[in-house]
């Protein structure tokens, strides 16, 4: 079906499984409009999953290309969004890994003598971690803890959900009210 | 990503668009090679020869039957779920990478039995090629089976690269068994299985990469 005579009756996944088809046949229109609607579901999926907005922009784009690479491995005899919820899930997981894995690469111990001597003796930066460490300690031990593994630990609001076994909307309001708090704290 | 740069980058992947020919069918990509796989370890066991108790140990031995048919069905159902598995989503079949690690867990059962029930064997440390047999046996087949996969976009490069392996120790047991006149199962699974360990750690090291796109 060319994208023009699309039925707006017709549910997505039909519509982008009928753009698919197309885009496999060259049709550059198709695959612009199956491209351009998938980008912001993706991102929509994305944003209630990764902590960082600018990271869900980032797997978007990877899975935009990762459709783009592999466009000839769908079949149009099986629905589209099973197919691309694989590829966005894999992406997903991919950037994660490589990004945590990343941040472990750059943490450091307070044991080094010469990140103590960087960082912690010199003044210019020795007050900074006191009023930090001061700050957190005036919350609440479960506030603090939700506020630590999203904010420093780098935890997703999920995880930080199922750990505290809250609802991931009390995480996300809990550390947005602590970092606010922690700001009035630090401004004073 | 703005909402620009965005519009931009679609039109860039859209102006790059070709015309692609959708993959087959994974049991049309799968089946043909499963049946050269087949033929072509039986025409190595020609070519080596089978060992010389074969027929008899195919006709009366009940244990070393179960053996051959459990790992060639590690083989079999290996290769069939890495046709499956270089499609995103599997094309909803995801029961199938489950086969291949439920009978590769049973094999795993049946050889620690197997060595306990053994364990009192001697050991004999030489070679007779098997091995290297076992190696030639399986190395086309393997090479012809990441190709395929890689022809697809797996979206689980792990277990894509786990069941590989899987499925290469799978015939190359069979093709050890087949051919090497070893007597007990301890005997083939320490000495000359050994190397197939080796090659699918090895393998596992590298296979992530090759898999991934």
């Amino acid at each position: 079906m060319k994208p023009s005579n699309v039925n707006k009756q017709q549910p997505r996944g039909q519509i982008w499984r009928d753009w698919a088809v197309a885009a496999q046949e060259g049709n550059k229109t198709a695959y612009s409009r199956l491209l351009s609607e998938i980008a912001p579901f993706t991102k929509n999926f994305l944003l209630s999953r990764v902590v960082n907005p600018d990271w869900a922009d980032d797997i978007t784009q990877e899975v935009l290309i990762s459709v783009h690479k592999s466009l000839k491995t769908y079949s149009g005899d099986r629905p589209f969004t099973p197919w691309l919820m694989a590829i966005i899930n894999f992406r997903k997981t991919d950037f994660l890994r490589k990004h945590y894995s990343s941040r472990s690469d750059k943490q450091t111990t307070m044991d080094d003598a010469q990140f103590l001597a960087s960082h912690v003796t010199n003044p210019e930066h020795a007050g900074e971690y006191k009023d930090v460490e001061a700050a957190l300690d005036t919350l609440p031990s479960k506030q603090r803890k939700v506020f630590e593994m999203m904010r420093v630990q780098g935890y997703t609001a999920q995880e930080v959900a199922n750990e505290m076994n809250m609802s991931v909307s009390a995480v996300k309001v809990s550390a947005h009210r602590t970092a606010n708090k922690l700001k009035v704290i630090l401004e004073s | 990503m703005r909402e620009k740069n965005l519009d931009h980058f679609i039109n860039e992947l859209a102006e790059d668009l070709k015309p692609v020919k959708p993959l087959a069918h994974p049991l049309i990509r799968i089946a043909p090679l499963i049946v050269v796989s087949t033929l072509y370890v039986g025409a190595m066991i020609m070519m080596l020869g089978p060992r010389d108790d074969f027929m008899p140990k195919m006709m009366h031995d009940i244990d070393y039957v179960f053996e051959i048919l459990l790992s060639l069905s590690i083989f079999i159902s290996g290769t069939l779920a890495l046709g499956w598995m270089s499609i995103p989503g599997m094309r909803g079949q995801a029961w199938m990478k489950a086969v291949p690690v439920t009978l590769a867990g049973v094999f795993a059962l049946w050889a620690i039995l197997r060595i306990m029930f053994e364990w009192d064997e001697p050991l004999v440390f030489k070679l007779q090629n098997c091995s290297i047999d076992g190696l030639l046996m399986t190395c086309l087949p393997v090479v012809a089976l990441v190709l395929t996969s890689r022809q697809g976009a797996t979206t689980q490069p792990g277990l894509t690269s786990f069941i590989t392996v899987l499925a290469f120790s799978g015939l190359g047991w069979a093709g050890l068994r087949f051919t090497c006149g070893a007597g007990t199962f301890l005997q083939s699974f320490v000495i000359h299985f050994i190397p197939f360990v080796l090659m699918g750690v090895l393998f596992g090291l590298f296979a992530k990469r090759i898999f991934r796109w």
